[in-house]
């Protein structure tokens, strides 16, 4: 039983779910126990459905289980139901459909978050890691801070993908810099953004989607940041999310070349 | 143990969880730091750059932003420099008032004001000319402006 402890994808699961406590402890609600049931229910249930038809076979769904903690810590917790269930089953619907030769092309998770956002006219909302910051100072920030980079521990040590994750957060906070006119006041809002973290350690890594070779992950990560970077300026009513739009052009970009 | 098991074991769970939850009719608590579930305004929990005001100063002010499920209300608001602007969360459910864009919230960092819980209010003074977006960040959709003159 413990030696499921050792597969990494168990293991980040473990470090959302706790992510997802620290949330539940700043923003203590029904709506947030009930979006991390559903988006679990959904995605490991969409997963296992799909899959069962495909291949008339059972497995035990570890990547439908991180795309769902993926999720609830993402999605608008108030959504109703059947747009948890629309936004999960695009992102399994795309992890079991669209590849090519067996490539996985695009994140589960962002691919879902962006059409659903699309179709639902809902931007990706981020809450579940938009709490736990390092101000103000005090054991339970700083707690609460060190948990939201556990995932690193898997991401960068683990999978040794720590090459998107160091380029992006570089290339993106120079251009931010650049484009906010060099205001480093800004600085401490973008290296130490929740939302930003959580992104670039766990999002960004994931290894099906993104380069395994070192030098095409810096690569990855500098692309990544620069179509973010770009897609913010654009002011429209509804403009999707500029990290996971960001994700998901990489991703295209890439797919070929891992 | 077999994983077809734990799988159904597992599913079951949480398909009991989910029709329980489901069924319940989607009255929706606000955060902790809701002091009363009354609507009336309370004492603001201000931003860092002010001082405590008494709850009757609230409900006399003009220049005040209301959240409701539809969003909020007036989506613009103009002002002159160095007014003070008061939100106030009629929403039924916890709220988020961040500077734009979202999620990143570089913009104007003192309209970072966070969190508000459910029939609370939180404000700040707009010492400067400009045009500033914000939106709650819990549901990036409703957005805002405020016009200092």
């Amino acid at each position: 039983m413990m030696s499921i402890f050792r597969i990494s994808k168990v293991q980040l699961a473990v470090t959302l779910f706790l992510i997802f406590l620290t949330a539940l402890e700043t923003y203590p609600s029904f709506v947030a126990v009930r979006i991390v049931i559903l988006s679990l229910l959904f995605t490991i249930g969409t997963d296992l459905s799909v899959t069962f038809i495909r291949k008339r076979a059972l497995f035990v769904p570890y990547a439908a289980l991180v795309t769902g903690l993926i999720l609830s810590l993402t999605l608008n917790p108030h959504l109703q139901w059947y747009e948890i269930l629309l936004v999960a089953f695009i992102s399994m619907g795309a992890k079991n459909f669209l590849r090519i030769s067996n490539h996985h092309i695009f994140n589960p998770a962002g691919i879902g978050l962006i059409i659903g956002g699309i179709l639902l006219h809902q931007n990706v909302s981020w809450w579940g890691v938009s709490f736990q910051t390092l101000t103000p100072f005090g054991i339970k920030h700083t707690l609460f801070f060190l948990i939201l980079l556990l995932p690193l521990l898997v991401s960068a040590y683990r999978m040794r993908r720590y090459g998107n994750t160091l380029s992006f957060l570089i290339t993106y906070t120079l251009l931010l810099l650049i484009l906010n006119h060099f205001n480093f006041s800004i600085l401490q809002t973008i290296l130490f953004d929740p939302t930003v973290i959580f992104f670039s350690i766990v999002m960004l890594p994931e290894p099906m989607t993104t380069p395994n070779n070192p030098s095409r992950q810096l690569l990855f990560g500098v692309l990544v940041a620069t179509a973010a970077a770009l897609i913010s300026l654009i002011r429209s009513s509804f403009t999707p999310d500029p990290l996971i739009m960001g994700l998901l052009v990489g991703n295209l970009l890439f797919f070929r070349f891992r | 143990m077999n994983n077809k098991v734990v799988i159904g074991i597992v599913v079951v769970v949480v398909a009991v969880l989910a029709i329980f939850l489901l069924s319940k009719s989607g009255s929706l608590y606000s955060p902790s730091q809701t002091q009363t579930s009354t609507r009336t305004p309370q004492p603001s929990i201000t931003s860092t750059t002010q001082q405590q005001s008494p709850t009757n100063e609230v409900t006399k002010e003009q220049n005040v932003i209301t959240l409701t499920q539809a969003g909020f209300s007036p989506s613009t608001l103009t002002v002159k420099a160095g007014t003070k602007i008061s939100w106030i969360n009629n929403s039924g459910s916890g709220l988020s008032v961040n500077s734009n864009p979202h999620p990143i919230h570089t913009n104007y960092s003192p309209l970072n004001i966070g969190a508000i819980g459910d029939g609370q209010s939180k404000s700040l003074i707009f010492d400067k000319p400009g045009t500033y977006g914000y939106h709650n960040h819990l549901n990036p959709s409703q957005t805002g402006t405020i016009v200092v003159q």
